[in-house]
């Protein structure tokens, strides 16, 4: 726990205190930088994010194509590329600053304190290993096991994550299973030590929605047996709305907003958040034509200063566009990066 | 002047499917089990009335995207009969099919794959033209200008490269090629489905925008339940090769019939966390199309599945094919009815729609 003092400062201390009642927070990130290396220059994909997953709730991070959410994941993995720097922050996994430890020390936590999943099940299972070997590789690096135990504990995890006749696929290699089959496989091998944290980095984008429905209810399941903390990644507002506790919505690299999920939908503040929810396509309702978010994600070597939205935000202006708003509490538990929050006092 | 426009009348088909199959055989050298065939698409009909637009939607593997192909013969049928006014294209030459070409495009889902890296954009969008011969080389760059007006770009992007753009961009460049020849029926497979969100409601509303300003017939091609619901007039579900229901939209998403539509309207999670449920969750995979089920080929997954079921093929009747729909029409439905959204959310939603197009009249006055 000798970590905790780096950061007396840290507003998410003042929170935690402040609501010590919740569950025990399992991660903890503390004002995240990261910095890619290009020909260009270096530039910051991650700015100062700060979040806590706490044990039995889901965590999501919500936003679009690169605004840092598989960094952050890959991040507290210590999965980054080599291209990739650390600038600052802290990542407390359990109340040890991760970042600090070796490799070996990384190692002993990776698959066993913590593991992840990821979107794509067939790269990243391996082609030419059967599934059972892959399972009982992970049992074997972390628990004081023989070989007979860990396969005996492999066939329990397939089980578990409801593949029929889980004897018999031991033996199967990843091309054998449907991509549904591969995404169990994976959670059985993530989930196969009871790590304590359980990244799932978009499981189920590249799934079928009959599938994607199954593989979420089973990920909600295994989280009400274990209280393992999951932090969910995700582009989809839908998926969000229906496995979420907690969500903190992501825009070039910082968080723009972050609530209980029942708070950001009933009260959404940022516009970003917004733009993002009207822009939606909805099943239940036809409300006509869609509203937009106006142009693109600027690069990350064309980032304007102040508040990062403000190229594209309808509300911003000058104040906006020089000095970058703090990510603030505007009601218990809600936080929003904006200097026009709440917009219709601000911005009406 | 009198109004003598009889809006009951009859609209003339575009296009008239009957019966259509393709069926791949696999390799016996290569593949274990090999030497059978796909029935990716196993006799399917439906008609395109001028003007519509008209969704095929289901999951991976349903055929979707082979029949599209199949539509523009991009890819030649196994049976039945595919006509494009009054035409079947399945018995034209290669020849006589060309001039139908530039009647009928197709966009395609990857925008990163479908553009040739080594042109620029003007090559891209003139080649329709030149390949068609249409116009000269004035009138040629002309149209092109008007083409990337159409999908807001601008006539200074035409020297570029696709590399120079983002995934929204290149999708409008996919549009603009299909549009280059002047089509009447266009073909969207997944044409929304590799962007993000954000920029996917930019290409739903210029699609839309499009079709009616040049009154364009749309076929789109969609795993998506709600993008379909937003853009289309009618719907086709398919299922493994078969097309399991066909339904006006309305009326498809208030009473979904076939136990498969179901199953997919309950799966889609909602962005709503007040709407969350006891979803019906189906089991199992999609059965390979290598060796499709008997009967019905949803029984194995079917929560309605009865004896006849296993047996018997259902024929696509009313709208739907299956032989329990009016008893299982009957039972509760998934429950996806909007709940009234939060009056903060509401007030928000609505100033943010007003400094929205505040923004887009500044951005167009300079």
């Amino acid at each position: 726990m000798a970590s905790i003092q780096a950061g007396v400062n840290d507003i998410d201390d003042l929170d935690d205190r402040q609501t010590g009642g919740k569950a025990d927070a399992v991660a903890e990130i503390r004002n995240l930088q990261v910095g890619f290396r290009t020909d260009q220059g270096s530039f910051n994909v991650l700015d100062g994010v700060s979040f806590t997953v706490r044990s039995g709730r889901t965590l999501c991070l919500v936003g679009e194509s690169g605004c840092g959410k598989s960094v952050t994941a890959l991040s507290i993995m210590g999965l980054l590329a080599p291209t990739a720097h650390i600038g600052r922050g802290e990542i407390l996994l359990e109340g040890t600053d991760i970042l600090k430890l070796d490799r070996k020390g990384l190692n002993e936590r990776r698959g066993d304190r913590m593991a992840m999943i990821f979107q794509e099940p067939m790269t990243s299972l391996n082609p030419v290993f059967t599934i059972g070997d892959q399972i009982t590789e992970g049992i074997l690096r972390h628990r004081q096991v023989g070989r007979a135990d860990a396969h005996k504990r492999a066939v329990e995890m397939l089980r578990k994550v409801r593949i029929p006749a889980p004897e018999q696929r031991m033996t199967d290699y990843p091309h054998q299973l449907s991509g549904g089959m591969r995404q169990r496989v994976m959670i059985a091998m993530a989930l196969a030590n009871d790590p304590r944290l359980l990244i799932a980095d978009e499981p189920t984008t590249a799934l079928d929605v009959t599938i994607q429905a199954q593989i979420l209810e089973l990920i909600r399941t295994l989280q009400d047996d274990t209280g393992t903390a999951v932090l969910l990644i995700t582009h989809d507002l839908g998926v969000v709305a229906e496995v979420g506790d907690d969500v903190a919505v992501m825009y070039a690299g910082r968080i723009v907003e972050q609530a209980a999920v029942t708070d950001l939908f009933a009260d959404p503040q940022h516009p970003y958040t917004l733009g993002l929810l009207s822009s939606i396509p909805r099943l239940d309702a036809d409300l006509g034509p869609l509203p937009t978010i106006r142009g693109s994600v600027p690069a990350p070597s064309e980032m304007p200063a102040g508040c990062r939205f403000s190229t594209r935000c309808p509300f911003a202006d000058d104040h906006c566009r020089t000095e970058e708003p703090p990510l603030a509490e505007i009601a218990t538990g809600h936080k929003v990066a904006c200097w026009k929050a709440p917009l219709e006092e601000n911005a009406a | 002047m009198a109004q003598v426009v009889n809006i009951d009348a009859p609209k003339a088909n575009i296009l008239e499917v009957e019966g259509l199959k393709k069926h791949f055989p696999t390799s016996k050298a290569l593949i274990p089990g090999g030497g059978r065939t796909v029935k990716a698409v196993d006799g399917v009909s439906f008609t395109v009335v001028t003007g519509e637009t008209l969704a095929i939607v289901g999951e991976s593997g349903c055929g979707k995207s082979t029949l599209a192909r199949l539509i523009l013969r991009l890819t030649d049928l196994t049976d039945g009969t595919v006509k494009f006014h009054g035409q079947d294209i399945a018995k034209l030459s290669e020849r006589q099919m060309r001039p139908l070409r530039a009647r009928m495009q197709m966009i395609f889902q990857d925008p990163f794959a479908s553009l040739n890296p080594r042109m620029s954009v003007a090559e891209i969008l003139t080649e329709p033209m030149i390949v068609h011969k249409l116009g000269d080389r004035r009138e040629r760059r002309e149209r092109m200008n008007e083409l990337l007006g159409l999908v807001g770009l601008s006539p200074r992007h035409a020297d570029r490269y696709p590399h120079e753009f983002s995934g929204g961009q290149r999708q409008r460049i996919g549009i603009a090629r299909a549009l280059a020849a002047g089509p009447e029926l266009v073909i969207g497979d997944e044409p929304v489905s590799a962007l993000d969100v954000s920029v996917q409601a930019q290409v739903i509303n210029l699609l839309e925008d499009l079709k009616r300003r040049l009154g364009l017939t749309l076929v789109i091609i969609s795993h998506d339940l709600a993008v379909v619901r937003h853009m289309s007039d009618r719907v086709g579900v398919m299922y493994l090769g078969k097309m399991v229901e066909l339904a006006p939209t309305a009326e498809l998403f208030a009473s979904p019939r076939h136990p498969y539509t179901r199953a997919l309207m309950s799966a889609v999670p909602l962005p709503d966390p007040s709407a969350r449920s006891n979803r019906q969750i189906l089991e199992g995979d999609v059965p390979s199309p290598l060796n499709p089920p008997s009967g019905c080929r949803f029984h194995t997954r079917c929560p309605y599945v009865r004896e006849r079921c296993r047996t018997e093929e259902p024929l696509l009747d009313s709208g739907v094919a299956c032989h329990f729909w009016r008893e299982i029409e009957a039972l509760p439905g998934p429950d996806r009815t909007a709940k009234p959204i939060s009056d903060a959310y509401q007030r928000r939603r609505a100033l943010y729609m007003e400094r929205r197009v505040n923004q887009d009249d500044a951005v167009a006055a300079g």
